[in-house]
């Protein structure tokens, strides 16, 4: 992208009033100016699942990590991002902010679903998702699982994203999911069934 | 646009007008299982985004297309 097109994309984003659309914009914009440097930023956490269920989740920063053969070096990362115009940092490479938005820029991604990957079209660059079933088995073991073992916030995005994949928004392969729900880094396919009942029960109640 | 070296398959894909036109309901859809607004209170190394919001970790919801989604 030129300069003039950063600027203009810039403006774009700035006039947006919706959170959502905002984040997903500012997501597009810098997925772009990597990928035109050969890297391939994914989107993950829960900036990932509030792009695919508008769940109300997110907070103001969205978290890129990197797949593909190399992520970019800390001075990449500084070189390409400071051709956005008025961009600051914190906490060195790592935090950017602009236009009221955070972009945080993490590691390798590490998922365990086999790479079926989602793409939003942005009208400034393709926003990669992590696999829905690595975002959804991940949630339910934040929410059920991680430290304390249940978390109300976690469990009601995760509850979010089960409704939006049962009813088919958000395309999912349910053996796949069982799988990563199952692997060793969640180890959470009870609570996983667990919570794809609940919801399925809600669901029905709300539909009846 | 720089196209991906990844492999996405088509069902899993969504072009701008897609994804907008299909915000209404995924919202709708969510708040059937849980609270409109969900965005956790805390989290690690958040202290700039309070910074940023006036001490909230972001900034209001505002959907257009549910103006009662900062009710909560």
């Amino acid at each position: 992208m030129t300069a003039d097109e950063i600027t203009s994309a810039l403006a774009v984003i700035r006039q947006e009033t919706d959170l959502n659309s905002k984040a997903l914009l500012l997501a597009g914009l810098v997925s772009e100016l990597f990928r035109e440097r050969g890297f391939e930023p994914v989107v993950v956490g829960g900036s990932a699942i509030e792009f695919y269920t508008d769940g109300a989740y997110m907070s103001g920063d969205t978290d890129i990590c990197w797949t593909g053969l190399w992520p970019p070096t800390p001075e990449q990362q500084e070189e390409i991002m400071r051709q956005i115009p008025g961009i600051k940092s914190h906490g060195g490479v790592k935090s950017w902010g602009i236009e009221e938005l955070w972009v945080d820029l993490l590691g390798e991604i590490d998922f365990r679903a086999d790479r079926d990957l989602g793409r939003i079209l942005t009208p400034f660059g393709q926003v990669i998702l992590i696999p829905v079933e690595d975002a959804l088995a991940g949630r339910v073991y934040a929410a059920r699982c991680y430290c304390s073992g249940y978390d109300e916030k976690d469990d009601d995005c995760a509850k979010k994203l089960m409704a939006a994949v049962l009813k088919g928004d958000v395309p999912i392969d349910w053996d796949e999911a069982r799988r990563v729900a199952a692997c060793s880094k969640y180890n959470c396919l009870t609570q996983f069934e667990a919570v794809k009942a609940e919801v399925e029960a809600e669901l029905a109640k709300s539909e009846s | 646009m720089t196209p991906t070296t990844l492999t996405i398959k088509p069902e899993r894909t969504w072009t701008w007008e897609q994804w907008q036109a299909g915000r209404a309901e995924r919202r709708r859809l969510g708040n059937l299982v849980a609270p409109k607004n969900i965005r956790r209170k805390k989290s690690e190394g958040d202290e700039y985004l309070r910074e940023t919001y006036g001490g909230e970790r972001g900034p209001k919801f505002n959907k257009p297309f549910d103006p009662s989604a900062d009710e909560d």
